[in-house]
Parts: C-alpha cells; sequence; structure tokens
C-alpha cells in the first residue's frame, strides 16, 4: 500500500534536481541557486557545511510498516544511524551527502515516499490527529482528507512557489490534537444535521510572532474541504509578501489586511473555486481492524512493569477488543536498528498500523488484547523511554542551539538534564501524565513551547554585561475545548542553570495541590501563576561570573556561552537571496572597474554587469534564462517592453549581445546607468513582487496629451470592469468575449489582465472580432485595458 | 475525343458512345450500384442506352454505399 | 438569456474563442437537438463529439445490442459492454463525458410508422444506419418533414455523405431515385469495413450537424463528398436537385412513408 500518490511529474523534477547537483559539483552552478531548488524539495543542509536532511512527507503521520523499513535501510544506505520523528509527523533522514540525495529521493520515490515540500516556502505535511479512526471521542476519521488533499496538493505546482511555508491541519474531535487552531489553515471535525464536515480556521501559527487561528467557517460539509484548502492557497499566493520573509507568513496577510478584508478576498476566491465545480477530495478508507490471522502467538506478560507500562501507554480503540500504544522517542530520535526492529513488527498489525505523533513519538494501533505483552516487549527493544513516565515521553524539544543556527540555548542539552533532575526528586511524574512541557532553543518556536502548560523558549540574560543563557517562561497553552485555542502567555524566565529546578520544585508544589483543581489552567488562575513567580524570584539573582561559572554554561556546552557563530538559518532559502547575490557581485564588479586600467578588462566587467543587471530581476517573473543570449532577450521583453526600464537601454542591450563586447567601454555611462535603474526598480518592488511603476505611468499619461481624441476617450466610462487577473489563456479571452456578448454594441468594458501572454493575446484576439481597444495601459503588474463593443 | 471521368481524364477512340458504353468500358460489375452524372446532370437508367457522351463531357458515378457499419 | 456557469465557459473555451462560434454559437449548440440513427460505426464518433460540444439534446435510436464484432469501430462501446443494448452503452459514454447533455434513447428500429412522430423533435437528424431500406426512409421522412439531415455511407475503405436541407437543396432520391434491387447489396464478405472509415465519416456527419446548429460556413448540399482511404482521395461531386425526383421533385410520385425490404445478409449484424 502506498499513502498517498505521488504526482507523476515527480521523476522528472527529481532529474532537474540532479542535474543541479551535478552542476553544482562541477562548479557551474552556486549554492544559492542549488539552495532555491533543494530546500523546496525538503532537503536542508546541515550545521556541518555539506551533509544535508532529507525530511520525508507523511501525512496524517502515516507511514506503512513497509515503508518505515526501507526508509531506515536508505539512511543506513545513505545516511546516519538515525532517524528524526518531526512535531509535523514525518520523519527525517540525516547526514546525508551531496552524492547520496538524488539517491535518497530516489529510493524513497520507489517505496512511494516523497520529500517534495518538505521546507521552503510550499505546502508542508499535512497533519492529522494521531488517534484519529480509533479514538472513542472522536467525530469521524479525519486522515481521509488529509491525505487526499495532500494528494491533490502536491500536483498543483503552485504548492511550492508559496511566498512562505503553508501548514495545514485536520483534528477529529475539539480536543484538536492535531493543532488546527494553530496552523496556517486547521479543520476541526463536526456534524450539523447529521451532515460530516469541519470548522475551519485561518491564519493560525507560531514562531516569533505567534497567532491562534482565526475562525473562517463555522461549519463546511466535508466535500468543500479541497474549495477551502484551495481558496486560502490561491489567496497567499496572490496577496501574500513575498518580499520580507519574515512577515510573509499567511498570518501576517491577515493582520496587514484586517479580518473583514481579508474575510472578503477569501470569499471572492472560494465563490471562484466553488464555481469551477473541482472535484470533491478522493476519500480513501483506512481501515481500522485485527488482522485476520497473526503468524505469531501471543506472548503473556504480567510483571508490574508491564501492567504500569499499560496504564501509562496504552489506550483502548473505539473499535471494540482493540487498543492503540504511544511509543515514546526521546526528542523523536530513531535509531535505524531501533526503525526497522519495530518496523518488522509492526507488519503484524496491519499496512494502517503505524502513526508519528505531533509530540515525536511513534503510535502504534490495532492491537488486540492478548498481544499487548508482544507489543510492550518489542518497545522496550526500540525506546529507552519505554517505563518513564508520559511527560518525559509526550515533551517536546527543538533541535536547539547544539545543531541549529539560529539557537540560543541548547534546548536538547536542558531536557536531558531536566530528566535527570526530575528522575531522581522523587515526584510522582505519571501524576502529571496529561501535562505537556516543551522548550524551544529561541523564539522561533520549533519546541512549540506556546502550545504548552509549562514551555520555555531561549534567551540571552545579562550580568554586568557578561551574556548567560537563560529561558522565558509560558504557561497555560489552550488548545481544544469550547472557548477557542490560546497559546501559552510568558509570565518570568529562569537561567538555563536552573530550569532543572524550577521544573522540579513547581511540579511538586502543584503536585500537592492538584487535587483542589479541575484542571491546570484553573491552578494556574488560582495561584499557579503566583507560585511560578515566586520560584523564579528566588532563583532570580544568578551568581557573578568569577563566583560560579557554571552559570554562564550552557547544558552540555564545554564553552562559555556566546551568540558567535549564530547564522542566517536554512529557511532563507529562495528568491530574494539570489537577487542580492546578483546584487551584490554588481557592487563588486563596479569596484573593480574603477581598479581595471586595461580596456579589454573593463569590457569584461562591464558586460559582466549588464548581464547581472538583465538577469537580477528575471526571477520576479519566473524566469530562468539558460544562456547570455537568453537573459537580455527576457530582459529586453519583460522590462523594457514593458516598459518597466527605460527604453533608451534597448541599444546598450543590443550592443552587449552583439558580441562586440570591447565597444561597452564607449557607453560605459549606460551600461551602468542600466545596472542603476535595475536596482531601482528592485527596491521599488512591493511586497507581491510588483514594481512601483506609478511615476513612469503618470508621465507616459502627460504624453499621450498630445492626442486629444484618445484623451476624450479615456474619459468616458467603461459600462462593464472585469478582473480577470490570474485566469489564464484563454480562459481570460472566452471571459472577455462572453462579457462583450451581453453588452450593447458602442458600450465600453475594461477589463483588468496580467502581464505576459494575457495582454499578449487578450486585446489582439478582441481586435481581431472587429471590436475596438481604446487602451491598454499598465497598472504595476498588470493591464487594464479598454475595448469597445463594435459587433 | 478526352473526357472526364470521376474527374480523371480518359481518352475515348469509340463513337458514337453512350453511357452504357462507357460503363462497359470502365468495367462496372454491377451498373444496378450506380448513378450516372452527365455535367452535373442526372442521367436516368432507362437512358443509358440512348444519352451520347461527346468530347470534353464530365461524368460521375455515384456509387451506392449502403453501410454504417452497425 | 446567456447564461454560462465558469465550468461550462472552460469545458467549451475552445469553441467559444472561435470567431465563426463564440459566446452566441456556443448557446446555439447547446440549445440544439440532434438525432442520431443508429449509434453504430457512424453514429459512435457523432455522438461522442456532439456531446462533448454540448448539444443540448441529443436523441439516438438503435434497436441492437453490443457485439463484439462491433467494437473494431464502433468506438462508443467498449468491452464490458457486450450485450447491453447500444442505446443503453452510448447514453453511458455520453453523460459520462459531458454530463450537461441532456441524452433521448429510443431502443427500437426506426419504420414508416414511428420515424416520423421521433425525428419531428429534432433540428437536425444524422443518419448512421447501415441498411438501405432505413436510408430511403430517412430521407423520405426527413424530407416530409422538413428536418435538415446528413447522410453518410461506407463500404469497405471508402465512405459518401451528403446534407440534404429540404426543399433547398438535393435530396437522396435526386441522384439514387431506388434502391438498389435486393439482389444487388455486396456480399457479406465485400461489406467489410476499416474501422477508421466509420470513424472519419461520423465525424463528418457531425461536423455538419454543429455548422446546421450555429448557422456558419456553408453545409455538404447539392454535393456529395466521397473519399478513398486506400488513396486518401477526397472528392466532392456537384448534385442538382431534380426537378422530376420522386420524392423532392415538381411532382412526386412518393407521398407517403412506406417499409421497404431488405435483402439480408445472414452473416450480418
Ligand atoms: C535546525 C534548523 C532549524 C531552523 C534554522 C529553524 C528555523 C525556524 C524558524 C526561523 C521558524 C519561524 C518561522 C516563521 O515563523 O515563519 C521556525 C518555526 C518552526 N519550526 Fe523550525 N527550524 C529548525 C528546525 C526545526 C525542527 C527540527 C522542527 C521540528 C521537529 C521545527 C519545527 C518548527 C515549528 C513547529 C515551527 C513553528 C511553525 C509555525 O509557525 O507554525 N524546526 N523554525
Ligand atoms: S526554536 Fe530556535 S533554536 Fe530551536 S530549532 Fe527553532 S530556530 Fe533553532
Ligand atoms: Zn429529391
Amino acid at each position: 500500500m502506498n499513502v498517498y500518490q505521488i504526482p507523476e511529474t515527480l521523476p522528472k523534477e527529481i532529474d532537474h534536481l540532479e542535474n543541479l547537483i551535478r552542476k553544482f559539483r562541477q562548479g557551474t552552478l552556486n549554492e544559492t541557486e542549488l539552495k532555491a531548488n533543494r530546500v523546496p524539495f525538503g532537503v536542508y543542509e546541515q550545521r556541518q557545511k555539506g551533509t544535508y536532511m532529507v525530511r520525508v512527507r507523511c501525512p496524517g503521520g502515516i507511514i506503512t510498516p513497509q515503508q518505515l523499513e526501507a526508509v531506515a535501510e536508505i539512511s543506513g544506505k545513505f545516511g546516519s544511524k538515525n532517524l528524526h520523528i518531526t512535531t509535523r509527523q514525518e520523519i527525517q533522514i540525516h547526514d546525508v551527502d551531496l552524492n547520496g540525495i538524488i539517491s535518497v529521493i530516489r529510493s524513497l520515490y520507489d517505496v512511494g515516499l516523497s520529500s517534495r515540500g518538505g521546507g521552503g516556502n510550499t505546502i508542508r505535511n499535512i497533519m492529522a490527529s494521531w488517534d484519529s479512526g480509533i479514538a472513542r471521542g472522536e467525530i469521524f476519521d479525519v486522515t481521509p482528507y488529509a491525505v487526499a488533499l495532500t494528494e491533490r496538493f502536491i500536483a498543483e505546482s503552485d504548492s511550492w512557489t508559496l511566498p512562505r511555508k503553508f501548514k495545514i491541519s485536520f483534528s477529529n474531535s475539539k480536543q484538536d490534537n492535531a493543532f488546527a487552531a494553530v496552523n496556517d489553515l486547521g479543520f476541526i471535525a463536526e456534524i450539523r444535521d447529521g451532515k460530516p464536515g469541519f470548522r475551519v480556521y485561518v491564519a493560525g501559527g507560531m514562531g516569533r510572532s505567534p497567532q491562534v487561528g482565526q475562525l473562517l467557517h463555522d461549519f463546511i460539509p466535508d466535500d468543500e474541504v479541497y474549495a477551502v484548502a484551495r481558496a486560502v492557497k490561491v489567496l497567499f499566493d496572490k496577496y501574500g509578501n513575498r518580499k520580507n520573509r519574515h512577515t510573509a507568513r499567511l498570518r501576517f496577510l491577515w493582520q496587514k489586511l484586517g479580518r473583514e478584508k481579508f474575510i472578503r478576498l477569501y470569499q471572492k476566491e472560494f465563490a471562484g473555486v466553488k464555481n469551477r465545480k473541482l472535484p470533491p477530495l478522493k476519500l480513501k478508507k483506512f481501515e481500522n481492524r485485527a488482522r485476520d490471522r497473526f503468524d505469531i502467538l501471543p506472548a503473556a506478560e504480567n510483571t508490574p512493569e508491564f501492567e504500569l507500562w499499560k496504564k501509562r501507554y496504552v489506550r483502548s480503540q473505539k473499535q471494540a477488543g482493540l487498543y492503540a500504544v504511544i511509543i515514546p522517542i526521546q526528542l523523536g530520535i530513531l535509531g535505524i536498528s531501533e526503525a526497522s526492529d519495530f518496523a518488522e513488527f509492526a507488519e503484524h498489525f496491519g499496512e494502517n498500523a503505524i502513526r508519528f505523533t505531533p509530540q515525536q513519538n511513534i503510535s502504534l494501533r490495532n492491537i488486540p488484547e492478548e498481544y499487548l505483552g508482544n507489543v510492550y516487549r518489542n518497545v522496550r527493544r526500540v525506546t529507552r523511554l519505554a517505563d518513564q513516565p508520559l511527560l518525559l515521553g509526550n515533551t517536546i524539544v527543538c533541535a536547539g542551539a547544539s545543531t541549529c543556527q539560529l539557537g540560543i540555548c541548547r534546548s536538547r542539552d536542558a531536557l536531558t538534564a531536566l530528566t535527570k533532575k526530575l528522575t531522581g526528586a522523587g515526584i510522582d511524574l505519571d501524576s502529571f501524565a496529561d501535562m505537556k512541557v516543551n522548550i524551544s532553543g529561541c523564539s522561533n518556536a520549533c519546541g512549540q513551547h506556546f502550545l504548552a502548560d509549562l514551555g520555555f523558549y531561549g534567551k540571552v540574560g545579562r550580568k554586568n554585561h557578561i551574556s548567560y543563557p537563560a529561558y522565558n517562561i509560558v504557561v497555560g497553552a489552550k488548545i481544544g475545548g469550547e472557548e477557542g485555542a490560546s497559546l501559552a502567555e510568558k509570565i518570568d524566565e529562569i537561567s538555563a542553570r536552573n530550569l532543572p529546578e524550577f521544573v522540579a520544585e513547581f511540579l511538586a508544589g502543584y503536585g500537592e495541590k492538584k487535587d483542589r483543581y479541575d484542571s491546570f489552567t484553573s491552578f494556574l488562575q488560582n495561584g499557579g501563576a503566583e507560585d511560578v513567580r515566586s520560584i523564579c524570584q528566588r532563583y532570580r539573582p544568578i551568581p557573578d561570573f568569577d563566583e560560579d561559572k557554571n552559570y554562564y554554561f550552557d547544558w552540555g556546552a564545554r564553552e562559555v556561552f556566546s551568540l558567535a557563530g549564530r547564522g542566517q538559518g536554512e529557511c532563507s532559502a529562495g528568491l530574494f537571496d539570489l537577487i542580492e547575490m546578483d546584487l551584490s557581485e554588481i557592487t563588486e564588479l563596479k569596484k573593480q572597474l574603477g581598479e581595471a586600467a586595461e580596456e579589454e578588462n573593463r569590457a569584461k566587467i562591464l558586460y559582466r554587469i549588464m548581464l547581472l543587471a538583465s538577469r537580477m530581476l528575471l526571477i520576479t517573473r519566473g524566469i530562468e534564462a539558460s544562456s547570455d543570449d537568453e537573459v537580455f532577450d527576457a530582459f529586453t521583453r519583460h522590462f523594457i517592453q514593458a516598459k518597466l526600464i527605460d527604453s533608451r537601454f534597448g541599444s546598450v542591450i543590443e550592443t552587449a549581445k552583439s558580441g562586440r563586447r570591447a565597444r561597452l567601454t564607449a557607453i560605459q555611462e549606460e551600461a551602468l546607468a542600466l545596472a542603476e535603474a535595475v536596482e531601482a526598480l528592485y527596491h521599488s518592488m512591493d511586497d507581491s513582487l510588483r514594481f512601483n511603476t506609478e511615476i513612469k505611468e503618470e508621465k507616459e499619461e502627460r504624453g499621450d496629451e498630445a492626442t486629444s481624441a484618445e484623451k476624450a476617450e479615456k474619459a468616458e466610462k467603461p459600462h462593464l470592469i472585469r478582473d480577470y487577473r490570474g485566469v489564464s489563456c484563454p480562459m481570460n479571452f472566452v471571459k472577455t468575449k462572453l462579457d462583450l456578448s451581453m453588452m450593447q454594441k458602442d458600450q465600453i468594458l475594461e477589463v483588468l489582465l496580467d502581464d505576459g501572454s494575457p495582454i499578449e493575446n487578450v486585446p489582439r484576439s478582441v481586435a481581431n472580432e472587429g471590436h475596438e481597444v481604446l487602451q491598454q495601459k499598465r497598472i504595476g503588474q498588470y493591464w487594464s485595458v479598454l475595448i469597445r463593443k463594435k459587433v | 475525343m478526352i473526357i472526364y471521368v470521376n474527374g480523371e481524364p480518359q481518352e475515348i477512340k469509340q463513337q458514337p458512345f453512350t453511357v452504357a458504353d462507357l460503363l462497359v468500358l470502365n468495367q462496372v460489375e454491377m451498373p444496378e450500384m450506380v448513378s450516372v452524372q452527365l455535367n452535373g446532370e442526372f442521367v436516368k437508367r432507362e437512358d443509358y442506352q440512348t444519352i451520347q457522351i461527346n468530347d470534353g463531357d464530365e461524368i460521375d458515378f455515384l456509387y451506392f454505399m449502403g453501410g454504417g457499419a452497425r | 438569456m446567456i447564461s454560462f456557469t465558469d465550468q461550462q465557459l472552460e469545458r467549451y473555451s475552445r469553441h467559444i474563442i472561435l470567431n465563426n462560434v463564440g459566446i452566441e454559437g456556443q448557446l446555439k449548440i447547446m440549445q440544439g437537438k440532434v438525432l442520431i440513427i443508429g449509434v453504430g460505426g457512424l453514429g459512435s464518433p457523432a455522438a461522442l463529439y456532439l456531446a462533448a460540444a454540448g448539444v443540448g439534446t441529443i436523441g439516438i435510436v438503435d434497436a441492437d445490442k453490443v457485439d463484439l464484432s462491433n467494437l473494431q469501430r464502433q468506438i462508443i462501446h467498449f468491452t464490458s459492454d457486450l450485450q447491453k443494448t447500444k442505446t443503453q452503452s452510448a447514453f453511458e459514454k455520453m453523460k459520462a463525458l459531458n454530463p450537461d447533455v441532456h441524452v433521448n434513447t429510443y431502443h427500437l428500429r426506426v419504420t414508416a410508422e414511428n420515424i416520423r412522430e421521433i425525428i419531428r423533435d429534432y433540428d437536425f437528424v444524422i443518419d448512421g444506419t447501415d441498411n438501405f431500406p432505413a436510408k430511403f426512409l430517412i430521407n423520405d421522412a426527413c424530407v416530409m418533414e422538413g428536418i435538415p439531415f446528413s447522410h453518410g455511407g461506407i463500404l469497405r475503405f471508402s465512405g459518401q455523405t451528403m446534407t440534404v436541407v429540404p426543399a433547398e437543396s438535393a435530396c437522396y432520391r435526386c441522384s439514387f431515385p431506388e434502391p438498389p434491387p435486393k439482389n444487388a447489396v455486396p456480399t457479406c464478405a465485400e461489406a467489410g469495413i476499416l474501422g477508421v472509415v466509420a470513424g472519419m465519416l461520423g465525424t463528418i456527419q457531425a461536423a455538419e450537424a454543429l455548422k446546421y446548429l450555429i448557422k456558419q460556413g456553408s453545409l455538404l448540399t447539392n454535393a456529395l463528398l466521397t473519399f478513398d482511404a486506400l488513396k486518401m482521395d477526397f472528392r466532392k461531386v456537384a448534385l442538382r436537385k431534380r426537378a422530376d425526383c420522386p420524392l423532392c421533385g415538381e411532382n412526386p410520385t412518393i407521398l407517403r412513408l412506406e417499409d421497404i425490404e431488405q435483402a439480408v445478409c445472414e452473416l450480418k449484424r
């Protein structure tokens, strides 16, 4: 069984990436360009140069035992001894070298897995409640929706070129254990009037400025899931901020537009998608039942450890007689031999048996009671946490500063220290089984601290101008339930050194009073928050550097804490890097030009400057030229003919193209002026890659004044205005014809058309049919065309 | 003389030359399956023996085709 | 009034962008009614293309069931349809291709009794039958009812077709006044047919129907188009409406419909 269907285009895309890697190795492609292509493929460079991580898509956390076994084998061949389960229910292969990337991706493809969209500005892995299909209290199984939407979206090419990452999740009940309320788009199952459907949230997310999802639909019937998702995607694609990746996520669009405008624009897209009556998602059923035949015998277990384990990790399913277990995986790190051992064992429970959970754990389902003993034995081989309380198994930590370039604190090591502290503190950790303690190394929230009951994120503390590692403390996330979600809020901070003691003391205190409160939330509201503050108060003044240097070393660090070495993260792959790269080379070349004495040398430099200037912005038009001539031609067409760049530069371009580079020195001024014009244009580019050409247009209009007849026409008001931006050829023409057919002779139609083939074709075709095209006017990146109906 | 049969020129030595002669010359095995047009005019079956064909005439044989390949 | 859904706009976009079709033309197609008599070799492609084009109502007449020997050329029927009635099989494909079109099925043989009643509801008729009696019957009925139709016939590697607009253009009987004598009908061995020839001809007939609906171009009237796929020769012979045509002439002798007896070939189906 393959969980999801991979589009037929993938092998071609893999070939393309292979080609780029080859070029990179031969030195004909630079790193940035490779990165722009590899990251959307789910391939990240690790902190150690030249080693890569491949993130495998698992919608709803599903992977078949056979696939998991294959992933372990692939990692063994091309990667490291450890796999990594992510908080988006995916699995990652680490330490792959450049030569191995393609082999990994191809081998994954062979077993029905893809890493496409694992990173970059793409549709990321679509989540679903890990217990969907088996949970007793669930509304219905949402797994088929996550899988079907994945299949649809990974076949749509616009899923790979979004302004920023786009995260989608499905929860099977109000409990929202797939965190639908903090995804860019979240669906929560609901039944209304006997019909299955969803409550829909948008624009949620964590990271540096988190926001809980906003209600988009109170209820949609389940056959509209695709329409909603498609509409939000199109909206994001159209209006998302492509220029500044730090304000690119959907939630920033929400904040920029405000609720009303966002919803209005969305409704327009939604209506458009619905009108197209695209087929609803093709739902596959994921069966949850015991296998008919077992080729292992039940293993009897009756030790006290087994009983305790059952209490901690085993849940009965809604299918009578069947059980699901959670297998806690420390930090989500799963050794490959453990992975194959487990996968082979899991085959006994069918193809649908495995889920990765957002807590970076594994869940195994559809186990008849008499086989729990077998499972327990296997679990003990697979994880060291088998006999540990759930609290530790459920804790989420991010990679942290030990491996992450953005990290401030070494969150993983902090967890290790915390675990050590808690296990030796004589606290009954099982009484906190449903509590979530999450730790992020910095405010980027990869450790999901905002979703925690008790969360931490790394910060820099300072005493006497000396930095030390510290954590902000956030408490009281509310996900699920009737009142809507809210994120954990910061209430205090603590040094990294004292974090374990803080948690131990806090839990001990809470444990004593726990019976008096019906929930952790009510404890927080009635004194719990005070407890946090008073403990922090006691640890507040940290010792001076000379008194106790331990406070100035992070957990697991051998050097004194420092921010040196924090770099730009991987996630910055993309457009702007490429543009900036060309721009900085131009700057560098200009400097060289000043120093170059020889004519020949100067000509070479000038040529390069012109090439870069012409190439720099092509990518904003989706053009990748493969030769110098193509660069010049594309630039001429898309920037000079489109009037974004003054037409006087046409002749310099011709000179450069002609191959008579020597002549360039004679027109050096013009060449440099071109570079400057392009740079100015770049700086005028707005959030959505549109150029600010208003000023130019004004000028043009003034130039037009000569022909007064035209001006009179302009003054005429269109009878009908239609926006066909985003409508591709020939549908834009079709719709224009429809509009014209409904108008009277001599009435005027205004249509808005995209740049490129729409503006090149529609007015021409309309004129061919005998209508009169009165005016074509560029407005930013699109055009307004006035047409007088003639026939 | 030269005549045109189904658009193709054909040299005819025989004189006089009737439609019936033409059918024989062209080895039309089942004349029942053919309608004949002379210079665009329908020729009745009973006139085949009497109507003369002259230099430059255009004759079309229209064959019955009954199939619809049911 | 003009009303297209976005889906229809997209589905018919390649029609609409044509200067000669456009919104108005497509609308005419969508309001058009075409009857296809016989969903065999000729009727199959015609039915599919007309359904694809969005012809508002398409009638299909056939009394037969799908037989294995049909599948070599009757492309609307699939192996899985064996033993289904041809009308049912065709209905399913047409609806699957374009749910917009309304399909009327007539699981019967046209006769002198019923044919006028049936064709009366349509704007245009396509003759996709396989025998002379039916072809003459359709010609006679259409001329009497004043309904334009496309005649078609195929044999081995050849095909011929003409479009008849009653009262305006030559009818089939203007050139073929009487059915051929029974014994003159080709023998079974001679009656083979290269499958694609049926497709070529049925497609031409469908094109005539569409042109008639949108009133564009010129129809294949007063002409017989004959082609020979072996040489790929196409020839258009001009025909003339005859004043002495027994059917459409000035003094018609055929005044009422009559069923004509057909020579039956044992092997034929
Ligand atoms: C090791 C290198 C990593 C880097 C440089 C990194 C960087 C970042 C950055 C910059 C953000 C904020 C993005 C934004 O708000 O748009 C972010 C968010 C996030 N990251 Fe990472 N990350 C890394 C690894 C991980 C890992 C290993 C996981 C999970 C296993 C992870 C899970 C997340 C999650 C859940 C978010 C919050 C996303 C949201 O807004 O919903 N990250 N990361
Ligand atoms: S939270 Fe910060 S430290 Fe942790 S992985 Fe994300 S970016 Fe790195
Ligand atoms: Zn006639």
